[in-house]
């Protein structure tokens, strides 16, 4: 057998996945409306932050937060849940494990691309239009952080509650070489949304698809998804060593579950 | 005119149908083409798939006819691809195709061709029908269409990068198909 035999064998194709193959993404009616109210949030979100319309309603040391400000690495060190001053940079140092070089945190990130509904399928891995900006913009000398949507039969399953497939999957992920925490916030002690999230370079967000699994996977910068937590309320990040929420649960608050020791860098294939 | 009107039209024996192929499906049979052959040649592949079309329709009667008659198109700009000097070929993606599932072979390359060739065609046809949808359909692209990485990427609102990966990984999976089926 030749190569030239192995391309002439994708002729006997059944026609049926041929045609398959041309179809473009199906977008169902309600993703055109959920698409449409994106944009409208994200109007509305930034007259919100630019017009300092939010300034009245947070605490003192919490004005100023800003989101999906990202500019360039200042190079300057912050603590989650730190002030920003408005218009300053989005982004946050990040401590590496000592076999990983110094690099900063980018975790919001602001794309003029219009907002779209990315539904992957099974075995589908998709990026965010503003990480793919993000990417695209900084490369591989950063970190992102990101939130990982995880997908089956197009359905999106819940962080909040996850399932055993999910913790299966998180487990081989992890096996693999990406290592998710899974964020939860409280409001009032009552959990008010979850996700998982892990860091990685633009190389190995982009390797991703080799360690995918049955699932499908929809990655997004922290900032897109958690913003609306994160911008109004006072953020403490909780280690793995203080498995149960602290009693005096202030109003939102980050968990991170799992290890305290990312894994090694993921295996990346070759080229 | 709907395919199923022109398929009509063949089984009557009516030669419009070469005719509403041609404004159909013309010029995305030529364009599949050109991924292997020169502009000429595929205009020249496109009119042999038609005639092809011509003699197989009836008793046949495809039920996607742009798949069938792009599959008749490519079958012969591959076989023109094969035959032809490394100067008349298309030198476009087709090339980069080739290389790639060359790396796949990695020398294992026999002279056994003809005999596995029907089967060889069935293997990949369950080997892409066993893969998730979306991976299946970006290898078809690749493989069967010689689409880029990065016209993939637009298609699906992926990155090229990903594409990439997703296209090795999937290369590699098929190795061990073909390995495991014996073929390797």
């Amino acid at each position: 057998m030749s190569s030239e035999d192995l391309l002439s064998a994708f002729s006997s194709l059944e026609d049926g996945l041929i045609e398959r193959s041309e179809a473009e993404r199906p977008r169902a009616s309600w993703q055109k409306w959920a698409g449409l109210a994106a944009c409208l949030v994200l109007l509305a979100g930034t007259v919100f932050l630019t017009r300092g319309l939010w300034r009245p309603w947070l605490a003192p040391e919490a004005q100023g937060y800003g989101i999906g400000e990202a500019s360039g690495p200042d190079g300057s060190a912050r603590e989650l849940g730190q002030s920003y001053a408005p218009g300053e940079k989005y982004m946050l140092s990040f401590q590496p494990p000592a076999d990983r070089p110094a690099s900063e945190l980018i975790r919001g990130y602001k794309t003029e691309e219009e907002a779209e509904a990315l539904l992957p399928r099974n075995g589908e891995v998709l990026f965010s239009a503003a990480l793919r900006g993000a990417m695209a913009q900084y490369g591989d000398d950063v970190r992102y952080q990101v939130i990982l949507d995880l997908f089956l039969d197009e359905a999106q399953l819940p962080a909040e509650k996850p399932g055993e497939a999910v913790r299966e999957e998180l487990q081989r992920l992890k096996d693999r070489g990406y290592w998710c925490s899974r964020l939860r916030f409280f409001e009032g002690g009552e959990l008010k949304a979850a996700y998982f999230s892990f860091t990685g370079t633009r190389r190995e967000l982009e390797a991703f698809s080799a360690a995918a699994g049955d699932f499908g996977y929809l990655f997004s910068l922290y900032g897109e998804r958690v913003g609306t937590y994160a911008s109004d309320t006072v953020i403490f990040v909780e280690r793995p060593a203080d498995r149960n929420p602290p009693a005096n649960k202030e109003e939102g608050y980050v968990w991170i579950e799992g290890d305290s020791t990312p894994p090694a860098t993921p295996h990346l294939p070759e080229n | 005119m709907t395919d199923e009107e022109i398929v009509a039209l063949f089984w009557e024996r009516d030669e419009q149908a070469l005719q509403a192929c041609e404004a159909a499906w013309g010029g995305y049979c030529r364009a599949l083409a050109e991924r292997f052959v020169s502009p000429e040649d595929a205009q020249e592949c496109w009119i042999d798939a038609l005639l092809r079309a011509w003699d197989a329709i009836p008793p046949e009667k495809p039920a996607h006819l742009r798949a069938f008659l792009a599959k008749l198109t490519r079958n012969l700009a591959i076989d023109r691809y094969r035959a032809g000097s490394a100067a008349k070929r298309g030198g476009g993606e087709g090339e980069a195709v080739l290389s790639e599932l060359a790396g796949i072979l990695s020398g294992r390359e026999t002279a056994e061709s003809v005999v596995a060739a029907r089967e060889l065609g069935e293997a990949v046809n369950r080997f892409v029908g066993g893969l998730p949808q979306r991976e299946g359909d970006v290898f078809i692209r690749r493989c069967f269409f010689a689409d880029t990485p990065s016209e993939i990427a637009a298609r699906w609102g992926m990155s090229t990068g990903s594409v990439k990966v997703m296209l090795s990984h999937t290369r590699k999976k098929l190795r061990a198909f073909l390995e495991s089926e014996g073929y390797l």
